[in-house]
């Protein structure tokens, strides 16, 4: 059974589909990319998995479970955390305090607060922003604040990681360690959809890609099969 | 001439306190619920009557009200964000629209709870004496009310903030009043969270008006110019910030302290004329993002 | 030559004919009967909501309710030219305390409701407005809450209106002086609202208390918003003044009442405008009331009438409500409108305008009568009154005093 599993999605704008009769999948522990131009549909479809958005029709399950049009912190609950395209922290809380929010809510039930602070700090310490735990988040540079998302999203304890344009905006040094994240969340036993631009990043690391166009599902498959689609290569190069 | 300088600075911190504890719970309904409280001072009136009708009827010691009137306050602010604005946030297409549907819904609700009042209470001005004697306190005298106010206010505003730093809730509403959104996608349940906060709104609010009602009369229809001088001390302390709310309070007590001294017909008008430059000059407040 | 034809018996003839029908057309209103008439429907815009449903709903409300029901329960009020009594029927609108409205809904009931009379609308500065209004439309109007020395001054021209509210020069504060003088003081300090209330009082003030030898050594302005007294109540001890007037209304002197506790500022004379004469102030400060000196025009011991309406309007209700200076006035006004109706056998407006402008009444207040649209201050039973073991006593003029004023005030009672 996979872990996300996904049956003819649908969300409307107005009269336009931002996201139509998609399906699709994940296997616990796979690593799957999601691309496609902009204005496909990528983060519509993250929104319809957190739970910001509910769709029109269709369904999602999780570990079979039916999660459709459930409120977001109980998907979080449930096991699935994400972070944005546009860094999202909590600008006036402290970095530590940013991820505790994570540890304290991800799951329903009570907490231990010496174990919580514990938790935080190994998530922090797991990304690399022990030096700068007390800080406040705003002033964080955009890489670190990204890990910061990764850190808080990871305190919720996941099964399934959804990351929306992780590497947008880092320089190739910091792509490459994002991308060496990524994996050491994977060998933590995470499952991870990623939606990513940068090209190098997706093909290196995942398992399995998933195109996405004007709100269809084009393609899907290895890297090396997308990389070789002639539909996709024509949605991105053009007509 | 020290003297003087005193007075009026301390005269002005005692109101201060109060304008900084009635501005922190119109700062938790606009800075985290979006919701432009118009019916906040008809919180304060409630809580003000509710005191005197305690006092006068039964004697019960308006400290205990305190007791008494927050968390029924609070429980009414909660029900009616969890019925009312609940409803609006449900129906509303984008957060713009759900805030100027809530500011009218809350201006309805003023009119609604100013009646209520009208009908339990009467119209008449309502008092009481409490505490009305002289203390000497740095060569000056002021009224022991009037002090007992103010630590109460300083009492209430220390105790919300250990609680937004150090317990989780605190830190849900402060996440939620930085970006509901995410906090909702963190676990934090939104709905509940803005309920809460609303209800905390207005437990500040009754708790406001039954220290009010310790050194000023109290009346059904009082409740309009509190609400405007908590806009105008949230505005100032920046929309959203708990600190900045506190601190506008203050500032805004001294401003009106020292203005009087100078003219007091001008009290207001230093009111207006801050909030004016503000909104030209710094529109965020001064702890505002 | 049209007339050339006839002879003069036929012409006298047609004259007799033709004037006869004359007669009898003008004759007609009379002696077909009044249409049938069985209420007297009088309209009010009042302040049921909103900053001045405070001072309407404890000051004329009571008066004219318990009137009305009185009237009522004996049948009404006999009109000669329909032969029987009519019953008086509310028509009450809601001006939440805004002059605007007050003067639509009172144009409204004129025009559209056509009520057979006008009650007035509540505050000194609604009167000013409506006054014209009634008189323009011809409608007797017989005021309650409200009165100033300028509303003095446009009498003349308002024929059709009344006003029975004592004020400043009429003639409280030349009583107030004269007491003051009497007993010694020397000294005044004055704080009065910014409003047409406090500047007028402050001035009359400004005027009687010189005359009589008490000198104004402080004179203050408060904004009608101002919260926080405690700048002027300052300011007024550290000048020790043998008396301290505050002309304001409740919100403002209950305030500077507590301050005065709170700052240990006990002047010999402490004089509070508008809240003092009411029952709440007593309720409201207990012991500390004793001595506080305020306006009056009435005490239940004075007479029969006097204790008569005190039942009335007082037994089975709160102390709070009690208001021994405008209630026994309205209720004088209330009395001479239903005598002036009785008298005009009427409900022709202009009648009863001249009846009530010319004649005199059997009221509360023993003989009565208006003069150039005032009441006579010759009909006030009181002028100045002061609280003295919890009861609040006239003390001035001395004709009419139930009590010797108390000067200096008693301190301010500890703890």
């Amino acid at each position: 059974m996979p872990l996300l599993e996904g049956k003819g999605v649908t969300r409307y704008f107005g009269g336009l589909a931002a996201v139509q009769h998609v399906d699709f999948y994940v296997d616990p522990g796979e690593i799957v990319g999601l691309i496609g131009p902009n204005g496909a549909g990528k983060t519509t479809l993250f929104n319809l998995i957190s739970g910001a958005l509910v769709p029109q029709s269709g369904t999602i399950r999780l570990k079979g479970e039916n999660i459709t049009g459930l409120k977001p912190h109980v998907i979080c609950h449930k096991g699935i955390a994400r972070t944005f395209q546009l860094v999202r922290v909590f600008p006036n809380m402290s970095v530590l305090e940013n991820v505790l929010m994570g540890v304290l809510f991800g799951k329903p039930d009570g907490y231990d607060r010496k174990q919580a602070r514990k938790d935080a700090e190994k998530w922090l310490d797991f990304v690399g922003l022990s030096a700068v735990k007390d800080w406040p988040a705003r002033s964080l540079t955009l890489v670190n604040q990204k890990r910061l998302e990764v850190a808080r999203a990871l305190a919720t304890g996941p099964e399934l990681l959804l990351l929306d344009e992780l590497m947008a905006g880092l320089n190739p040094t910091e792509v490459a360690q994002t991308m060496e994240l990524v994996c050491r969340i994977r060998e933590q036993g995470i499952t991870i959809f990623m939606v990513e631009h940068v090209m190098k990043a997706i093909m290196g690391i995942c398992d399995r890609i998933m195109v996405l166009h004007h709100g269809e599902k084009i393609a899907e498959g290895t890297p090396q099969e997308i990389a070789n689609n002639r539909t996709v290569i024509e949605v991105y190069l053009g007509e | 001439m020290v003297t003087t300088i005193i007075e009026v600075v301390i005269t002005g911190l005692l109101m201060g306190g109060l304008y900084a504890l009635i501005a922190v719970g119109l700062s938790l309904q606009y800075g985290v619920a979006r919701i432009l409280n118009i019916s906040h001072g008809e919180f304060i009136m409630l809580g003000g009557l509710t005191t005197w009708s305690l006092y006068t009827a039964l004697g019960v010691n308006p400290l205990l009200s305190l007791a008494i009137c927050g968390p029924l306050a609070f429980a009414l602010g909660f029900v009616i964000h969890r019925t009312l604005f609940k409803r609006l946030l449900d129906t509303a297409a984008s957060p713009g629209v759900f805030e100027s549907n809530s500011m009218l819904a809350a201006f309805g609700l003023m009119f609604i709870i100013q009646n209520v009042a009208l009908i339990a209470w009467g119209s008449e001005i309502r008092g009481y004496s409490y505490l009305t004697t002289p203390v000497h306190f740095l060569g000056t005298l002021f009224g022991a009310n009037r002090l007992l106010t103010f630590g109460m206010a300083l009492l209430i505003g220390l105790v919300f903030y250990l609680f937004l730093n150090l317990t989780r809730t605190g830190k849900a509403i402060r996440a939620a009043a930085q970006d509901p959104t995410t906090a909702g996608l963190m676990g934090v349940n939104i709905n509940h969270m803005l309920a809460l906060c609303f209800g905390l709104g207005a437990a500040m609010a009754g708790v406001g008006g039954v220290l009010i009602s310790m050194c000023y009369p109290v009346h059904g229809v009082m409740g309009l110019e509190y609400t405007v001088i908590a806009i105008i001390v949230v505005v100032l302390g920046g929309l959203g910030s708990i600190p900045g709310s506190f601190m506008g309070g203050f500032i805004l007590g001294l401003v009106g302290s020292i203005v009087t001294f100078l003219e007091p017909g001008l009290a207001l008008v230093a009111y207006y004329v801050i909030f004016i430059l503000l909104l030209l000059i710094r529109p965020t407040g001064l702890l505002g993002r | 030559m049209a007339a050339g034809g006839w002879t003069r018996r036929e012409f006298l003839r047609g004259m007799v004919v033709t004037g006869a029908g004359l007669a009898l057309g003008a004759c007609a209103p009379k002696a077909t009967p009044k249409p049938a008439k069985d209420k007297i429907v009088v309209g009010m815009s009042r302040p049921l909501s909103g900053p001045l449903a405070v001072v309407g709903d404890s000051a004329f409300r009571p008066v004219y309710e318990t009137f009305v029901k009185e009237v009522n329960d004996a049948g009404g009020i006999h009109v000669e030219e329909y032969g029987k009594k009519l019953p008086i029927e509310l028509l009450v609108y809601d001006d939440k305390s805004d002059v605007g409205t007050m003067t639509r809904l009172t144009e409204k009931l004129i025009l559209e409701d056509k009520v057979d009379f006008l009650w007035p609308a509540c505050g000194t500065s609604f009167i000013f407005a409506q006054a014209p209004l009634a008189n323009k439309y011809g409608y007797v109007l017989i005021t309650a809450e409200g009165g100033a020395t300028t509303i003095k001054d446009m009498l003349p021209s308002l024929p059709y209106v009344f006003v029975t509210l004592s004020f400043s020069d009429w003639y409280q504060l030349p009583v107030l002086a004269q007491l003051l003088s009497k007993k010694g003081a020397k000294t005044a300090y004055i704080a009065y609202i910014a409003d047409l209330h406090g500047i007028e009082y402050s001035g009359v003030a400004g005027i009687e208390f010189p005359k009589v030898g008490i000198e104004i050594i402080g004179l203050k302005s408060i904004p009608p918003d101002m919260k926080d007294l405690s700048p002027i109540i300052r300011e007024a001890k550290a000048a020790n003044p043998d008396v301290f007037c505050c002309f304001a209304y409740p919100d403002q002197v209950m305030p500077a009442t507590a301050l005065s506790m709170e700052l240990d500022f006990n002047p010999k004379a402490w004089v509070g405008g508008p809240c003092v004469n009411f029952g709440f102030y007593q309720t409201t400060f207990g012991p500390a009331a004793e001595g506080v000196i305020g306006f009056t025009s009435f005490n239940p011991k004075q007479s029969d009438a006097a204790r008569a309406l005190a039942e009335k309007l007082y037994t089975g209700k709160p102390k709070e409500i009690q208001d021994y200076w405008g209630h026994p006035l309205y209720w004088a006004g209330l009395e001479v409108w239903k005598q002036a109706i009785e008298k005009a056998g009427s409900l022709d407006q202009a009648k009863i305008r001249d009846i009530i402008a010319t004649e005199r009444f059997q009221t509360v207040l023993g003989e009565t009568w208006f003069e150039g649209g005032l009441l006579s201050k010759d009909c006030h039973t009181g002028e100045i009154g002061q609280w003295i073991k919890g009861e609040y006593e006239v003390i001035g003029p001395e004709k009419w005093a139930t009590a010797e004023m108390v000067y200096p005030k008693p301190p301010w009672p500890k703890g």
